[in-house]
């Protein structure tokens, strides 16, 4: 139990505030923490089944992303509920020691890739947020390399296409590519 | 540079948390950042909550209906490890005994009333016959399709190449699940009920309950019901 006990103490110093990070790029503060906090409540509790190594990261990942999943969804139920029973809960501001972008820009970029696809989104977030390499990618998605480039350089597209439309619009866009 | 490149670029400047290393590692440490709070007023008092007897195990879950969809996805995985979405909140905890039911015992109804999808049901039920209510609360008919895996490994598989996002939603060109047996099938006219006594072996199964809408690509929300079968 005392190794186990190291080793969680040591992939926590490693890696909770790259989790934590990219739970806060997904989530707002308070969500954030929470989710970063289940995400090694859940690797303590799998202590045993983590990866070695290099495959560490990849694998909070791997839990950090169905945990935010998971926690929009609840969040999204919570707000249907009050809508429907008439008691809308006002939205959080964005915090702003995690929400840097003040610059038009960011917020037009932004906007543009929350109109992707959520698989489009992800596969950004991971490779220009995360900066992560498309192996290590591959293993968060289940899928091949080869799979990540694609994805990756058809998301770029969409990107592009998405922020080029809304800025000739000056409005909001349909979600490209996705139902209507 | 193309002009993509010159997007992603942008969007690589636009991270809203470009150095971990300086967040704090407790949300406490940014005090200044919270959001306003309620204070507790003096005069408010502290009341215990009298016990209850804890209520059945149910889930229930909802989702919107935009004008234009045409469909849900009711995943329903049945066998082996509670882990299946690794890490959510409201999945069994791996550590927790569940109640067993037999299978004859299970009663289990889906119900869909246009707004709601709720399963009420448990999570644990022994291999055999399982009764199945499918109420059906659209105005068109809805086809529910089981998908019966063989181990828990194709289904994370599965369940992990198809990510159907915040809203649960399938794209329109989803592909069939592979490495399935497609098991049971129930059609359930619009405004209707449908009962089906389904023999279940012990396995993993994904249920897709979809509807079509002539015109647009069948459409899939995937909700998350997980039961266990034990042989």
């Amino acid at each position: 139990m005392a190794s186990d006990e190291a080793r969680f103490d040591g992939l926590y110093d490693r890696h909770y505030r790259e989790v934590l990070a990219y739970c806060l790029r997904r989530c707002d503060p308070v969500d954030g923490y929470a989710a970063a906090n289940e995400v090694f409540e859940i690797a303590w509790r799998r202590i045993g089944e983590l990866p070695e190594g290099e495959g560490e990261l990849p694998w909070l990942y791997v839990v950090a992303r169905r945990v935010v999943w998971k926690q929009r969804r609840s969040n999204t139920r919570f707000r249907r509920l009050m809508t429907r029973a008439g008691t809308v809960p006002a939205p959080r501001q964005p915090d702003p020691g995690t929400v840097v972008v003040q610059r038009a820009e960011f917020e037009r970029v932004l906007e543009a890739a929350h109109r992707l696809s959520r698989q489009d989104q992800e596969v950004l977030r991971l490779a220009a947020w995360e900066g992560l390499p498309h192996a290590q990618i591959s293993e968060i998605l289940g899928c091949s390399v080869a799979a990540v480039d694609q994805r990756l350089h058809r998301a770029k597209i969409r990107l592009a296409k998405q922020l080029h439309g809304a800025v000739r619009s000056g409005t909001d866009v349909a979600k490209g590519g996705e139902r209507p | 540079m193309t002009g993509e490149e010159q997007v992603y670029a942008l969007f690589v400047q636009a991270n809203p948390v470009p150095d971990p290393a300086v967040l704090p590692l407790e949300l406490e440490a940014s005090a200044p950042l919270l959001y306003p709070v309620e204070e507790r007023d003096g005069k408010m008092l502290t009341e215990e909550r009298s016990r209850t007897e804890a209520p059945k195990q149910k889930r229930s879950w909802s989702r919107p209906l935009a004008a234009a969809t045409v469909a849900f996805v009711l995943v329903v995985a049945v066998g082996g490890a509670a882990w299946l979405f690794a890490g959510e909140a409201d999945s069994p905890d791996p550590g927790e005994a569940a109640t067993l039911f037999a299978a004859e015992d299970a009663d289990t109804t889906i119900t869909f009333d246009g707004q709601v999808v709720t399963y009420d049901g448990p999570e644990l039920v022994s291999r055999g016959y399982v009764e199945f209510t499918f109420m059906n609360g659209l105005d068109e008919a809805a086809t529910l399709v089981w998908w019966r895996f063989h181990d828990q490994a194709a289904l994370d598989a599965e369940l992990a190449r198809q990510d159907p996002g915040e809203e649960l939603a399938l794209e329109p060109d989803t592909p069939q699940p592979a490495d399935a047996v497609r098991q049971f099938e129930m059609r359930v006219p619009a405004g209707g009920d449908e009962v089906a006594r389904l023999f279940m072996p012990a396995g993993w199964y994904l249920v897709d309950v979809v509807t079509t809408e002539s015109g647009y690509a069948d459409y899939a929300w995937r909700a998350d019901v997980i039961v266990e079968v034990v042989p």
